[in-house]
């Protein structure tokens, strides 16, 4: 599927090892790991320059899916020739309905003008995914 | 991918960070 994007969204469970780890990486990143809630749905941490970072690290998605289902159903991939495991495009199609839904309520719902506006362009993004992924699920089955 | 990103995968390696990418880069790898 070819969708035009720049940043790389990591998901990540919040269990002890996890976490760990994550201390460690945010050190060696010069950022203070107390500064982040590791150990509980909340991580949005990220790497590289505001407004658009290189990277985004998140420990919850929309519709709060389980991390180690989605694990065992990845795929094991490339990126620019970098090994990735990647989330299967059913479980994405999810995250993706779930944020959709989520982003129509905020879009109604949300006292700030300028939110409520960033929030319809988000449905607009997720849904141009949403058409994506299931045209790429069909062609697949039929495949 | 930008440099940053593979330093970020790599760091995640070498920790063991158990991770999946999610998002548009999800759409693209192939």
């Amino acid at each position: 599927m070819d969708r035009q994007t720049r940043d790389l969204d990591l998901w990540i469970p919040y269990d002890p090892i996890t976490v760990a780890g994550m201390a460690r990486f945010a050190q060696q990143m010069g950022q203070d790991p107390q500064a982040h809630p590791l150990d509980h749905a909340g991580l949005r941490l990220t790497v590289g320059e505001l407004p658009h970072p290189d990277v985004e690290i998140l420990n919850f998605v929309a519709g709060d899916p389980d991390f180690d289902a989605c694990f065992n159903r990845a795929q094991h991939l490339a990126l620019d020739g970098e090994p990735v495991v990647a989330i299967s495009a059913e479980d994405l199609l999810a995250i993706k309905q779930a944020c959709a839904a989520i982003m129509d309520q905020d879009a109604v719902n949300l006292a700030d003008p300028e939110k409520r506006a960033a929030s319809v362009n988000t449905a607009l993004k997720e849904r141009r995914d949403i058409a994506l992924l299931e045209r790429f699920l069909a062609e697949r089955k039929r495949d | 991918m930008t440099p940053l990103q593979v330093d970020v995968l790599h760091k995640f390696r070498d920790l063991e960070i158990k991770h999946l990418v999610i998002g548009g880069q999800a759409m693209r790898a192939r």
